[in-house]
């Protein structure tokens, strides 16, 4: 029995995989995506005091700036390791969006 | 135009770690510097720009009108970001003589936008993957042959 044949014979999906492929990657690391960008902004805002952190709430926008400065001071040292780091996560996201948009423009566009 | 962008790649990932990669000064610095880097990615680019609108009014496919999304959205973002990072500026702005503002608002646009730029800039090289590709295989082939031109002579 020749290949052709063999794939003739095998039911078709009813769903095509390059559907459920698209739709995991959707479902699963597009939402995911969001959070960790969320979470990372989060991050940022409470670094440098934006007043969203009840703990870090600032009185008035000098405060704010005031409370940033002594924060920014209080720091922990730039290492190598720290640079690496911060260096892989946007590089990282970059790189998921990146793949994740790859896949859906080779498919759809 | 491969050498400008894989730079701007570069200055795009400090500017998106400001704390512990740059520190805030060279990031405000960074920050300025990219502005000359986005007009001249513009200029270079500027063949480009006049064709796909054309398409757009003409026989747009998807393919064009995505970019074209992905691009105004990229160009929004990144002027979004650059006003709001020179008003909420500590070092650069200060020295330039410009006004900056203590509102946290401003704060909160400039992260923002800064979170929406990973995105797009991730979609930006997705759409123009074929591109990068290609221009890094010209490049680094382009350095063969002169090293094999080398060894000839």
């Amino acid at each position: 029995m020749t290949v052709s044949r063999m794939e003739a014979r095998r039911p078709r999906p009813l769903i095509p995989f390059r559907v459920l492929e698209i739709a995991l990657v959707v479902l699963v690391l597009f939402p995911f995506s969001i959070f960790a960008i969320r979470s990372r902004e989060q991050v940022l805002s409470r670094r440098i005091g934006d007043g969203r952190s009840a703990a870090i709430q600032p009185v008035n926008a000098a405060d704010a700036r005031a409370r940033l400065k002594a924060q920014r001071a209080q720091r922990r040292p730039r290492t190598a390791g720290v640079v690496i780091v911060e260096l892989i996560v946007p590089l990282f996201w970059i790189g998921v969006f990146a793949v994740v948009g790859r896949r859906i423009f080779a498919l759809r566009l | 135009m491969a050498i400008l962008d894989t730079l701007m790649l570069a200055a795009f990932l400090a500017l998106s770690a400001p704390g512990g990669a740059t520190g805030f000064v060279v990031h405000e610095w960074i920050g300025v510097a990219f502005i000359g880097a986005i007009v001249l990615h513009l200029i270079l680019s500027w063949r480009w720009v006049p064709p796909a609108f054309r398409r757009l009014r003409h026989r747009p496919d998807s393919r064009t009108r995505v970019n074209m999304v992905l691009n105004v959205a990229l160009f929004t973002s990144m002027t979004v970001a650059t006003i709001s990072g020179f008003i909420i500026s500590d070092y650069a702005s200060p020295a330039l003589g410009l006004p900056t503002s203590d509102e946290p608002r401003w704060r909160n646009v400039h992260n923002m936008t800064a979170s929406f730029l990973l995105a797009v800039v991730g979609l930006h090289i997705a759409l123009n993957w074929t591109w990068i590709v290609s221009a890094t295989k010209r490049y680094v082939g382009g350095r063969r042959r002169i090293s094999r031109g080398e060894v000839a002579s």
